[in-house]
């Protein structure tokens, strides 16, 4: 670490990481309802306990994104943050924001719009964390006059982030309309602009992990770039099939959809050909697992499970089943989980005291549990959606009928959703057992750098 | 800016979400093995 104030990404994954855990009980609680009378059912119903599940994701892994910018910029721009009092302030407001949101989802006060379900006070609250993260990110950038490529396009995510977020302050009567608008924010946040902050991260773990050349790297970055852009936007339209837009909306998004995987592609190839350029020298071969296995595994959980349903002649079998679920959690999973625990994992021997940085064999289990669980869950989902689809849909069979025919692959669901939660616990539990570095005035300047931090 | 007395604190919460996590597994499998009627197709 060569900047002080970089310790503030400590406090902000720890808050991350205590909402992942979260986030997994709520998951468990949820799958837990498809195989019997559930006894908290009227306690916590499916849809309170989906709610947390997927809100929690989105707070966490932003609350990841954050610190991971915060850990980055001074980095890239070699100077201190701004302000780390801002900063704080800002990780204040936003836990709260996040903790009160979930209190208020269990005595159902939420809007009830899918994934954006946060109360309107809520939502000015989340305006206002985005615009002081953004304020204090381009005034250090500013304050030290180095702007790399790899920052540019961070930023651009994150501000373009901040702006989709605008269409969700609204509430519209119109279900459709509703609709309609909830992927301006929804799809053009994780298949769009998300996918630049992601690139962002790779980018820059593949330049201090590879040794790669920041030229080359920051190339492909505007490779990637481009081609989300070209995909993604109109790629919203697969979000558009049969909720009551226009029929024109079906090509635009089967083509564009298909285009998609274009951006993954290009990801996966990028980190592999760095690592085979550069070799493999950095001594923490952790985050490199997390690196590359995030774009590996975003090419197959975006690209390939995302193409499998995305075409109109198969989504109109397969919209709205558990066929969704399992392109999302394996999507989710690859690219925003895993990048934050990558960049987690890249920073934690500067931020904690005594941690080995190539890397703990709890860390490595962690590692191939999580990998192992989440694939077995992307295969029960796709098993289930199978079934539902030509149950449900082709023979007509009803909905509850069709879930007990399918009940068997929520068996093995849980199965490999608590090996993905024990690979979960163990990386919470080896980023705590570490203190983090306690800097005061009379300690020296840390110095735990890199051989290639001046990359 | 930092303190140390925070570290206390987040570190046995991230201890209780453990548990919960723990819980929740259990209670998940319990569910499954209770009311599991066979394969059912």
């Amino acid at each position: 670490m060569q900047y002080k104030s970089q310790s503030v990404a400590y406090w902000y994954f720890a808050v991350a990481m205590t909402l992942f855990g979260l986030q997994l009980v709520f998951g468990l609680l949820s799958a837990a309802k498809y195989l019997g009378p559930d006894p908290l059912l009227y306690i916590l119903p499916f849809d309170v306990t989906k709610v947390i599940h997927t809100n929690l994701l989105i707070v966490w892994v932003l609350t990841g994104f954050m610190g991971a910018t915060y850990w980055m910029v001074p980095d890239e721009s070699r100077t201190e943050l701004h302000s780390t009092k801002l900063a704080y302030v800002q990780l204040v407001l936003w836990t709260l924001m996040g903790v009160t949101a979930v209190i208020g989802y269990l005595f159902r006060y939420g809007t009830g719009n899918k994934l954006l379900e946060q109360p309107l006070p809520h939502k000015i609250v989340i305006v206002i964390c985005m615009l002081i993260f953004l304020y204090n990110i381009s005034m250090t950038i500013k304050k030290s006059g180095r702007f790399t490529t790899t920052e540019g396009v961070l930023l651009l995510g994150l501000f373009s982030s901040a702006v989709l977020f605008l269409p969700a302050l609204l509430h519209y009567e119109n279900y459709t309309v509703s609709i309609f608008y909830r992927w301006w924010t929804i799809h053009l946040w994780v298949e769009g602009v998300w996918m630049m902050i992601m690139a962002a991260f790779m980018a820059y773990l593949l330049i201090r992990l590879s040794g790669a050349d920041r030229e080359v790297m920051e190339k492909w970055l505007y490779v990637i770039v481009g081609l989300v852009f070209i995909a993604g936007i109109l790629g919203t339209a697969h979000h558009y099939y049969w909720v009551g837009v226009p029929s024109y909306w079906l090509p635009i998004g089967g083509f564009f959809s298909a285009l998609e995987p274009a951006a993954l592609v290009a990801m996966s190839i990028y980190a592999y050909g760095a690592i085979r350029r550069a070799g493999l020298g950095h001594p923490n071969k952790l985050a490199l697992h997390w690196t590359i296995g995030s774009a590996l595994f975003t090419l197959f959980g975006a690209g390939l499970l995302g193409l499998a349903h995305t075409w109109p002649s198969v989504n109109k079998w397969t919209h709205g089943t558990l066929i969704t679920a399992m392109h999302g959690h394996a999507a989710f999973y690859g690219a925003y989980v895993m990048i934050v625990l990558a960049m987690i994992t890249y920073a934690a021997p500067s931020l904690t005291r005594n941690r080995p940085e190539s890397g703990s064999s709890l860390g490595y289990w962690a590692f191939w549990m999580q990998i192992t669980g989440m694939f077995g869950m992307t295969l029960s989902f796709a098993t289930a959606g199978i079934g539902q689809v030509y149950l449900e849909r082709i023979m007509g069979m009803g909905y509850l009928d069709a879930q007990l025919k399918i009940q068997v692959h929520f068996l093995m669901l849980i199965a490999t959703a608590s090996i993905f939660t024990i690979g979960v616990a163990l990386f919470i539990y080896d980023f705590f057992r570490y203190a983090p570095r306690f800097i005061s005035d009379d300690e020296p300047q840390l110095n735990v750098v890199d051989a290639r931090s001046n990359a | 800016m930092q303190h140390k007395t925070f570290y206390g604190p987040i570190k046995i919460l991230s201890f209780v979400v453990l548990l919960g996590m723990a819980a929740a597994i259990f209670y998940a499998f319990s569910i499954s093995v209770l009311y599991w009627g066979g394969i059912g197709v």
